[in-house]
């Protein structure tokens, strides 16, 4: 306080001498600009808040609107066995329940059937003729190395040291990988798109586990059903296979929610799915270990 | 209201009363939901943001007429230009805060 009289003093004194002949008076004008600024705020609030409580109601009763429509969704799906009884028509009744359970109507049943089996056939097609090249190729019995020097991988027929296999299983995966690609790229190029894709993140899951079980638990390639497992056990031909089964009525229903089931599981990291890969993968390891392991301990002994 | 899947992906992206997770529930697979479903909420969310819009406009209206009856105030006192530029910045960011904490959505 004695700071600003000083202050004020020394204003007035510089004032007298520069000769204007008295010192001007405080401000007054400050204080009234103040005044009407908190006024105007006072203003501003009484025009703002109303508008916000208004907002927030409409915002509460627009949520419920959309609880009722939901809440509407799931009354009216299940009403029509209830509509059966009065209209009797089993068709209409098959018809409208596989609307309920798929949560939607499917159009072109039989045409997505046939177009996703042929689809499905197309890709074990590709895939057999991949196994088909490498059993030709790098994988022919007489091929005893594949590269040069001491970092080539020695093969034999017999498959004595698991190189063979080792190989089989990496270009299996190889293969698929490259088949699923080639069906996103087809399906993105069709439709002329780049935000749509063909294979879900199940069917690619179950293709990697599947390719594993295949190569290490069967014990021969030249069975005809290792071929055809070999074959179908891609994620072309597998997202092919769960949209074929989905465009069955009511069955495929089923089959639908439970690939949007999976599907989400493994998107969002949820759930067991996820782990479940990851437990079969190391369970099937352990028993291809376990395996050889009995096969040395009877080698040994029959040694002896 | 007859719509497609991609204007309602857009309805439920552009609203401004759903919060993150019901957007991400209702975008998650849009075909799989019935159509009639599809209409009615893009019917609700669609009238919730005009409603917004209109109120929005109406109180940046009403707003602008308070600020320019302050301004008018301003030059009746008196108050120097510099100053009166330093009000309606200090203004402008109170009013800013205002309207910012306002909406529900």
């Amino acid at each position: 306080m004695a700071e600003n009289y000083s202050q004020q003093y020394r204003g007035k004194v510089i004032h007298v001498y520069l000769g204007e002949g008295k010192a001007d008076p405080p401000k007054p004008e400050v204080k009234k600009a103040d005044t009407l600024y908190h006024k105007h705020m006072q203003e501003l609030f009484d025009i703002i808040a109303p508008e916000a409580v208004s907002e927030r109601i409409d915002a509460v009763n627009t949520q419920g609107e959309l609880a009722t429509a939901t809440a509407e969704l799931l009354r009216e799906k299940s009403s029509a066995r209830e509509r059966y009884k009065e209209h009797k028509d089993f068709k209409r009744f098959v018809h409208e329940l596989d609307g309920e359970w798929r949560g939607r109507e499917l159009p072109h049943k039989l045409e997505r059937f046939l177009l996703f089996s042929v689809m499905g056939s197309f890709y074990t097609g590709l895939d057999f003729v991949s196994n088909y090249l490498a059993e030709k190729t790098f994988l022919r019995k007489d091929i005893t190395k594949i590269g040069l020097g001491k970092s080539g991988i020695s093969l034999d027929a017999a498959d004595t040291n698991g190189n063979r296999k080792a190989l089989k299983a990496g270009w299996e995966m190889l293969s698929d990988k490259l088949i699923g690609l080639f069906s996103d790229k087809s399906v993105k190029e069709t439709t002329n798109r780049d935000d749509v894709a063909f294979v879900s993140p199940i069917s690619d899951a179950l293709a990697s586990v599947g390719n594993i079980a295949v190569s290490l638990a069967t014990p021969s390639d030249k069975k005809p059903i290792h071929w055809l497992l070999n074959s179908i056990i891609n994620p072309g031909s597998i997202e092919a296979g769960f949209r074929t089964l989905s465009a069955i009525p009511l069955a495929g229903a089923k089959v639908e929610n439970m690939y949007i089931a999976l599907n989400k599981q493994l998107l969002r990291g949820e759930g067991v799915l996820p782990y479940g890969f990851d437990v079969a993968l190391t369970m099937l390891a352990a028993k291809e270990t376990q395996k050889k392991d009995v096969e040395l301990v009877l080698e040994h002994v029959a040694q002896k | 209201m007859k719509q497609n899947i991609t204007q309602f992906i857009d309805i439920v992206r552009e609203s401004k009363v759903l919060n993150a997770e019901q957007k991400r529930e209702l975008l998650d697979n849009p075909a799989l939901l019935p159509e009639t479903y599809r209409e009615r909420i893009a019917e609700i969310l669609t009238n919730y943001n005009d409603r917004a819009r209109a109120r929005e406009m109406q109180l940046g209206s009403r707003v602008n007429d308070a600020t320019k009856r302050f301004e008018q105030a301003l030059d009746e006192v008196g108050v120097a230009p510099e100053e009166k530029q330093q009000l309606l910045e200090k203004l402008r960011q109170h009013t800013a805060t205002l309207t910012m904490a306002a909406p529900a959505s």
